[in-house]
């Protein structure tokens, strides 16, 4: 018997993590549907049918953060609480194929549910008002899709990994918490998340201002132009890119891990 | 067979609850676990089934480390808390859930136990009443026919015939194979049930005997008057005069009272254990 993993235990995991939460899941779904209804509506310029692409791009990541770590927390409710994380921790199935099915809901299922109900929402508002636009006398350009905006505009689509990264960060640090704290993980979970980024802050300030200041003047001493200084923070800001997304989440992934293996309760 | 090496285990520096406790649990038996509030039984069974990791010495159950809570010992194992969760969801979807994790699962004896406690399987866990929750996960924890179970306070929150159909039913279903753990304050609810019984007290077992090796050692009944209070480990007032512990020097046949077992080993630790010491 394989005590790691066993994908028919993996896929009861699943399985169960579905039946007990489909209903809350569904209005969860309605719920977030409900929300970028109403926050489209008042972006949206009724009279001209004009919608804002950065607003709407900024709805986009709100919400995106905000429904991810609710649900990311959700997702691990099982072992905040003690009798729950009794129920949980002694079904037959290794700490593993838990911790899976969580990373499973959070970093597979939310995030196609979260695109897909936002592409709606975001293609049913376009229409309305490119229909708008298409009644009124003096009709413009038509609106654009936001996935059409944010692949056409290169500033965004270079943010975009930088998003991508610190939203995995955040639903990995929020999988620690939940598995951390008793009762309240999520409040609980942001505080010290809100913490650690004024920490992190401070550091990047303090290295930024150490570190790549001294690099500036020692390369201005010697007379060199700005133009050869940008390279070495491009190569500093690119590791540090990398390490955001591949390195801090795959760390933070490791620790929640450890966190439900030594989990008492 | 569940075997605790000097185990010992604290809720931090101040809370000490066991200090190098030993203790071997065979199958075939229902074993009562009786204590104090904050004695440990609790702890005791969230040891055993890996819920609760020692801080020293060891907790193996069928030849496995609890603390690892690897699938093939959780699936010969199922832990009934006295505070317990269930899903909001029917009971029907509750069993076609979790069962497939058990091998041993039985359905029908599952809808045999329903029955029993007057259960329908299609009712949701939060349309039903704490006992009748409780009613279902018995049910279900003994239909899942792990070896070990262990039930922390199980006859609380019940009616009074479901104590009596849960005396039953554990009682039809205690085999050879199995080793059941019980621990309870309402030793009269199962005082037909649990045999050997373990008292914990003070960070260590009091006492662990069966109840026959009890009633070698021991005499229960009740007295007028008592007299040679030096051979009196226990009395208490009763309707009848006093009902007394003493140690059974005349090898007088008597019925194990666990009630008084219970006092009479908290009032008389050291020759309580002296007396029972002696015969191991």
């Amino acid at each position: 018997m394989n005590n790691t993993f066993d994908f028919n235990r993996f896929s009861l995991l699943v399985k169960r993590q579905w039946v007990e939460n489909k209903k809350l899941f569904l209005m969860a779904s309605f719920g977030i549907v409900g929300i970028l209804v109403v926050l489209n509506s008042l972006i949206m310029r009724w009279e001209s049918g004009t919608t804002n692409e950065v607003a709407r791009f900024s709805m986009f990541n709100l919400s995106l953060f905000l429904s991810g770590s609710i649900f990311a927390n959700y997702t691990f409710k099982d072992i905040s609480d003690k009798n729950s994380s009794t129920s949980f921790l002694l079904v037959p199935a290794s700490h593993f194929e838990k911790f899976l099915m969580g990373v499973f809901y959070v970093f597979i299922v939310f995030p196609i549910v979260f695109l897909a109900l936002f592409y709606v929402v975001d293609y049913g508002f376009v229409s309305i008002g490119d229909n708008i636009k298409d009644g009124s006398t003096a009709s413009g350009l038509k609106n654009t899709q936001l996935y059409s905006f944010i692949l056409g505009n290169k500033n965004i689509k270079d943010e975009l990994g930088k998003i991508i990264g610190f939203w995995l960060v955040m639903q990995a640090f929020i999988l620690i918490g939940a598995a951390q704290f008793e009762g309240r993980s999520y409040v609980k979970t942001a505080f010290m998340g809100f913490a650690l980024l004024f920490l992190l802050g401070f550091v990047i300030y303090l290295s930024d201002k150490l570190l790549l200041n001294d690099i500036t003047l020692q390369f201005q001493s010697k007379g060199y132009s700005r133009e050869l200084i940008k390279p070495t923070k491009d190569v500093i800001s690119g590791i540090l890119g990398i390490i955001l997304i591949y390195v801090v989440p795959l760390m933070l992934l490791i620790v929640a891990y450890f966190k439900l293996k030594e989990k008492q309760v | 067979m569940i075997q605790i090496k000097n185990l010992s285990f604290d809720y931090g520096k101040r809370k000490p609850v066991f200090r190098n406790l030993n203790l071997t649990l065979k199958e075939g038996n229902v074993y009562g676990l009786l204590g104090r509030n904050g004695a440990g039984k609790s702890s005791l069974l969230r040891n055993m089934a890996g819920l609760l990791f020692p801080t020293a010495g060891t907790c193996v159950v069928n030849g496995h480390n609890a603390q690892e809570r690897l699938p093939m010992f959780l699936q010969d194992l199922y832990f009934l808390p006295e505070e317990f969760h269930t899903p909001p969801v029917k009971i029907k979807d509750f069993v076609d859930v979790y069962a497939p994790f058990y091998p041993k699962f039985s359905r029908k004896q599952f809808l045999e136990y329903l029955e029993e406690f007057q259960l329908s399987a299609h009712e949701k866990f939060t349309e039903l009443s704490l006992g009748q929750k409780k009613k279902a996960l018995i049910g279900f924890a003994l239909s899942t026919n792990t070896k070990v179970l262990l039930m922390d306070e199980p006859t609380n929150g019940l009616d009074i015939p479901s104590k009596s159909q849960f005396r039953k039913i554990i009682a039809s279903v205690a085999t050879d194979e199995r080793i059941i753990v019980i621990s309870t304050h309402q030793v009269r609810d199962l005082e037909s049930l649990i045999d050997p019984i373990i008292i914990l007290d003070n960070s260590e077992v009091l006492l662990s005997a069966t109840t026959e090796e009890i009633t070698e050692k021991l005499c229960f009944k009740t007295v007028l008057t008592v007299t040679e209070h030096d051979k009196v480990l226990y009395s208490e007032h009763s309707l009848r005069g006093f009902s007394i512990v003493t140690q059974n020097t005349a090898h007088e046949h008597s019925k194990a009272d666990l009630e008084l077992l219970f006092n009479a080993t908290l009032t008389n630790q050291s020759r309580i254990k002296e007396l029972f010491n002696r015969i191991h």
